[in-house]
């Protein structure tokens, strides 16, 4: 309530004039409230109603502030639409109701303020409230007029800028914005945009709303568009303003071009999987290769729809053409790409019963990313080369690679 | 006896074709003659199970065992069974020409150390398959 305004009230007393209610008036729907002082003593009592207005089923959130906000009263509860709540704030205090969380208020407690949020939509929202503030002794009955707290206008954006996306492949986007009431708590808006769109269709879309689809390497932009519930204001001035936001975000379409050498392991010694080389093999090594994909620009590429493929020939001649994983018994192996973009050549090497004269066995491989949408482009061309020269070398093996990024020894 | 199961386990390799490079056969003959192993192999045996034991039934049919093979083999029958619920024919992911195998194996030595490691793959073998079952 700000000086100088009118707030229509309703207020009834008995005929005594000692029991009496007054309630604000409220028609404003948001997706989240903050209201002022609420009072409970002995000669009042403040109830609030909270309820959904939309065609959605709202996860809420309600919270009673005290002690300067340093304790909370969280009541978490799902309301169908149309559904709501009556909160007795004398009721809750006096028989110690708990939380979700488990706590009471404390039993003295006579004032504070309340926050009701809508977990569902922070955004838009679709919650309302009312409150009845009782006085039994001809006193004055005070509260707190609720204002609605949308997000900052000016503080909207995109989570990923630039979003990087994989050709063929699919990444979301999110919009976001720091909350007027609490600038900290940065709401996930996404939902309040239902219009979205690139500046050029030959290297990306977005479809369905949020999803960044890759077309083809290249930079753009996308955006989106929609009216979302901004600034704060007092419902009862209808002071909760939507405003039509369009953010937008650089976007840059990825295609597989090199491998990074992430790390490499040497596997144990052992019998069968998930070890390397056993004891009647006992010359040699095998190790296990984690790579990164990358772009054209060097940057990773964060998608675990890519399926590394090799061919090449054996250390022991003859040649080999399929996906790197999975391996059975190595569980670092995959089929895919893990989420960041990485994968694992395991078991990766050779072991034998004698050794292994210089200059070595050497095997070559070509690995390529058979990407979602059919293209496949070669990402790495490397020779290696295992030694384990001489019986001094049982129990030992070394191997390189001829890029000079892989190089290991047991 | 030991001529008795040789003539029992090579029944079943009428359908087994030829070696080509990269394939089964002449990997699991590379291990089980030549004593090398290479990281893609597994990526075939991986996925043959019990089939395996009929390919080194096989190769086995015309040699003399001595230690080294025994233990080449062992190696196969371990990789083959490493998670038997990947084997692509769900037929052969229970080890039942590999134990038979196995029990061969073990009266072909008298090294106490070897039969120890036969011991520990048939139980490696029974151990994998049961844990198949119950995923």
């Amino acid at each position: 309530m700000q000086p100088d305004e009118l707030m229509a009230v309703a207020a009834s007393f008995d005929q005594t004039l000692r029991y009496g209610a007054q309630t604000p008036f409220n028609d404003q729907l948001a997706g989240q409230w903050e209201a002022g002082m609420w009072e409970v003593d002995s000669t009042h009592n403040s109830l609030v109603t909270v309820a959904n207005g939309g065609t959605r089923p709202a996860r809420t959130e309600f919270t009673i502030l005290y002690n300067h906000s340093t304790g909370h009263y969280r009541i978490a509860k799902e309301l169908a639409p149309d559904e709501g709540v009556l909160l007795d704030f004398g009721h809750l205090i006096r028989d110690q109701i708990s939380d979700s969380d488990g706590h009471a208020l404390p039993p003295d407690l006579t004032m504070g303020a309340y926050r009701i949020k809508d977990l569902s939509d922070p955004g838009r929202g679709s919650l309302y409230e009312g409150k009845v503030i009782v006085e039994k002794t001809y006193g004055h009955a005070h509260y707190g007029c609720a204002e609605c707290c949308g997000v900052n206008p000016e503080a909207v954006s995109m989570l990923y800028n630039p979003l990087a996306v994989g050709v063929g492949l699919s990444f979301g986007q999110t919009v976001q914005a720091p909350n007027e009431c609490e600038p900290s708590d940065i709401e996930n808006i996404t939902g309040d945009f239902s219009n979205w769109g690139t500046d050029d269709g030959s290297i990306a879309t977005v479809k369905p709303a949020a999803q960044v689809n890759g077309i083809k390497a290249g930079t753009t932009t996308h955006f989106a568009s929609g009216d979302v519930y901004a600034g704060e204001g007092h419902a009862i001035n209808h002071q909760c303003p939507q405003d039509f936001l369009e953010p937008q975000a650089g976007t840059n379409v990825q295609v597989p071009t090199s491998l990074r050498v992430v790390n490499v392991s040497v596997l144990p010694n052992g019998s069968g999987p998930p070890n390397g080389c056993p004891g009647s093999q006992n010359y040699g090594v095998k190790i296990d290769i984690k790579y990164q994909v990358l772009d054209q620009n060097g940057t990773p590429i964060q998608s675990a729809s890519m399926t590394p493929h090799e061919n090449g020939t054996f250390f022991t001649g003859g040649g080999y053409d399929g996906n790197i994983g999975p391996v059975t018994g190595y569980p670092t192996s995959s089929a895919t790409t893990a989420a960041d973009g990485t994968f694992h050549d395991v078991p990766f090497g050779i072991c034998q019963s004698l050794p292994i004269s210089s200059p070595g066995l050497t095997a070559t491989q070509h690995i390529t990313i058979i990407m979602p949408d059919g293209s496949v482009p070669g990402v790495r061309t490397q020779t290696f080369t295992v030694t384990a020269p001489g019986s001094q070398s049982f129990g030992h093996g070394s191997i390189s690679n001829s890029i000079g990024d892989i190089s290991a020894q047991r | 006896m030991r001529i008795a199961l040789v003539i029992c386990l090579t029944v079943a390799l009428s359908g087994l074709g030829n070696a080509q490079a990269g394939s089964p056969d002449r990997i699991i003959r590379r291990i089980v003659e030549d004593g090398i192993s290479e990281g893609h192999d597994q990526k075939v045996i991986g996925r043959l199970g019990d089939a395996s034991a009929v390919f080194v039934t096989k190769i086995l049919s015309d040699k003399n065992l001595n230690s080294q093979t025994i233990d080449n083999v062992l190696e196969v029958l371990r990789g083959s069974f490493a998670d038997p619920a990947f084997v692509a024919d769900a037929s052969d992911r229970e080890p039942r020409t590999a134990l038979l195998l196995l029990k061969y194996l073990d009266i072909s030595t008298s090294d106490a150390v070897l039969k120890k490691r036969i011991a520990d793959t048939r139980k490696y073998l029974q151990d994998k398959y049961t844990a198949s079952l119950s995923r």
